[in-house]
């Protein structure tokens, strides 16, 4: 008890996005994604545990608890001691904001691999494999303290100082707050597995045959798996028909790199991308092509500054400020209920992950889960490390008709695809 | 690994089906390969079974004593009253018992709810003022006390409470208004309550610290 006396509470502000996920996230709606990093050995649990306390030391804006102001929701520095479990659960479960010693993330672990589930309030995907490459690494050096060189050993496992600035703040310009239109998209329909089971299925491919197959068709990976999602529910769900409401994909962009950025809060914006049929039997390339056009469009400085600019103004807005927090709820579930309905389906790439030579021959790969919602019922996360790309879909159909598509095209384009699922479409439901 | 001839992917699995499409695999090599993911065991029975019984027993509970009430009217409307109590009793179940939650917090839901449910039961009993006179001004009395020895128990933490400290102490101005409204006629347990409370906010406004301040600032930030 003494001690608190000293160290004063700290507390934050939530970024600029981050603070829709506080009202919207529920048991249904969890707002949690899982990166993972699987080694080349078994998990201890007092090692992970220990790995994980060093790992807090070096990001602030993790070691927190949420807490409800008149006004707006913040952060305050949590003195608990975060727990480790071994994994029991399906993945991207909703994070009680009480329980879990009030953390806002949850570390499990199975067999070789360490799970990070964060709740998307305090980190984006970027902001969490920062967190997670940091925690493999001190665990990777408690278990092998003997083979590593004193000078790996001494340098902390961090890029950079964790920094908590909400750069959407830093790079708003002054716009004036306006409603962004929403149009419905197509959704999915399709009989659910009932209660809180996931499906997982993982596909592995390598890198450099896909790159090449996308350097070949002038497209990045982003564009084409994107569209591989969009032909696949064109043809398994819609039957080649035209549609009135348009396929719509939304590909979250990290935007530390294209606004130098170094933060650990979220810092990222959300492209949509969207095909109409209008007519029956379109061939890929043509889909192909119309979705790569739009990736040009929306792929710009000027275009995501402005989307920035305009989240901003309206958390700025003077009449927003000062309505009381729960009326302001209200109002915030109701839009993100419109822009939610405009989206099918989500593709969330990571992009490549990068580590140090002396802890590479220790990491196996990476993947990232995405959680799911009920008017987004199947998600696609890639990522990839070293030679190996993985593209993991969550699911809640009884019928994995998007994935068996999906990784037949790819098999079909010559990419040998290995599947690893959680075994949810093998059980008898 | 096992091959799937119809998806033509490899799998890496123990099961005998195709996870995308259900075919029967046909093994290319024996090695048995490591699950990746833990069996999950979601157990249907117990799902929350405690609750919905509760739950049940209160519906049944209440339309009972409704049914009852109106067959046997007569001039009393008794059922609202053990309906509001069912009530009271899901905002103590919900509240005050709910690990975790600031104690501050669930004193004011418990001020602000016996007070509501006292003054309905004064209203269905054929209105004498008892509930406003007396009970809700000694409630207030009596949680503005009980914050009181919470934060000299825990003085570290007195941060923590101040926000509901100041809610309930402004409550106990609420019989003043009342009083000046002509609502409540019995001055003495009026003027108490707002001696407490007035007492009370003073007390914050010349012992406040540095942690409360930066308390106040992080609840009000806009």
């Amino acid at each position: 008890m003494n001690n608190k006396m000293n160290d004063e509470t700290k507390w934050y502000k939530l970024d600029n996005t981050a603070n829709i996920f506080p009202v919207v996230s529920n048991k249904r709606i969890s707002s949690v994604f899982r990166v993972s990093v699987t080694l080349k050995q078994e998990i201890v649990q007092d090692i992970l545990k220990e790995a994980l306390e060093e790992t807090l030391n070096y990001f602030d804006n993790f070691r927190v608890k949420l807490k409800r102001g008149l006004f707006w929701y913040y952060f305050e520095t949590n003195k608990k001691s975060c727990l480790v479990e071994q994994e029991q659960d399906y993945p991207c479960a909703f994070i009680d904001r009480l329980s879990n010693n009030q953390f806002l993330f949850k570390v499990t672990y199975f067999k070789k691999r360490i799970n990070l589930e964060v709740f998307h309030a305090i980190t984006d995907g970027g902001g969490a494999i920062n967190f997670l490459k940091s925690l493999a690494f001190n665990y990777i050096k408690i278990a092998n303290k003997n083979e590593l060189s004193e000078s790996t050993l001494k340098t902390p496992s961090i890029d950079v100082f964790s920094d908590a600035e909400d750069s959407y703040i830093k790079h708003h310009k002054k716009v004036h707050a306006k409603g962004l239109g929403y149009k419905k998209a197509y959704h999915i329909i399709d009989k659910r597995i009932p209660l809180s089971i996931i499906s997982t299925i993982h596909g592995y491919m390598n890198t450099t045959n896909l790159l090449n197959l996308c350097r070949k068709r002038n497209v990045t990976i982003t564009q084409y798996l994107s569209t591989i999602i969009i032909w696949s529910i064109y043809k398994e769900y819609l039957n080649g028909q035209p549609s009135e409401d348009p396929i719509n994909i939304s590909i979250p962009v990290n935007l530390r790199h294209l606004f130098g950025s170094t933060t650990s809060s979220n810092f990222f914006s959300i492209l949509s991308v969207g095909f109409t049929p209008t007519k029956e039997d379109y061939t890929f390339e043509e889909i192909l092509e119309v979705i790569s056009k739009q990736f040009e469009e929306q792929l710009t400085k000027e275009n995501l500054s402005k989307k920035i600019s305009l989240n901003v103004a309206f958390e700025k807005n003077i009449f927003i400020r000062f309505i009381p927090l729960f009326i302001k709820n209200i109002i915030l579930r109701i839009i993100y209920n419109k822009s939610a309905k405009s989206s099918t389906s989500v593709l969330s790439n990571l992009g490549k992950i990068d580590v140090p030579d002396e802890f590479e021959k220790y990491i196996d790969n990476f993947s990232v889960l995405l959680d799911i919602t009920e008017v987004e019922p199947v998600k696609c996360g890639v990522c990839s490390y070293g030679d190996k790309l993985v593209c993991s879909f969550t699911s809640k159909f009884e019928t994995p008709y998007l994935e068996r598509a999906f990784f037949r095209f790819l098999q079909s384009e010559g990419i040998n695809v290995i599947i690893e699922s959680n075994g949810v479409h093998n059980e008898n439901l | 690994m096992k091959i799937c001839k119809n998806c033509k992917v490899k799998i890496m699995s123990n099961n005998n089906s195709c996870p995308l499409c259900k075919t029967v695999l046909t093994s290319s090599d024996e090695k048995v390969t490591e699950d990746i993911y833990p069996i999950i065991k979601t157990n249907l029975q117990k799902y929350d079974l405690i609750t919905r019984i509760f739950l049940f027993i209160s519906v049944l509970g209440a339309v009972l004593m409704v049914a009852i009430n109106y067959a046997t009217y007569n001039g009393l409307l008794w059922s609202v009253i053990s309906t509001a109590l069912i009530l009271y009793f899901w905002s103590i179940m919900s509240y005050a018992i709910k690990h975790n939650i600031n104690i501050a917090y669930k004193f004011l839901v418990q001020t602000i709810s016996i007070s509501l449910l006292t003054i309905l039961i004064d209203y269905i009993m054929g209105y004498t003022g008892w509930a406003v006179n007396y009970v809700v001004p000694e409630v207030i009395i009596t949680a503005n006390i009980a914050v009181l020895i919470l934060i000299i128990v825990n003085r570290m933490n007195w941060y923590n409470y101040i926000l509901y400290q100041i809610a309930i102490a402004t409550l106990g101005f609420i019989p003043l208004v009342l009083y000046l409204l002509g609502i409540i006629h019995e001055p003495w347990s009026t003027t108490i309550s707002v001696a407490v409370s007035f007492v009370i906010l003073c007390g914050t406004i010349i012992f406040n610290d540095k942690d409360v301040k930066n308390e106040l600032k992080r609840r009000l930030h806009f």
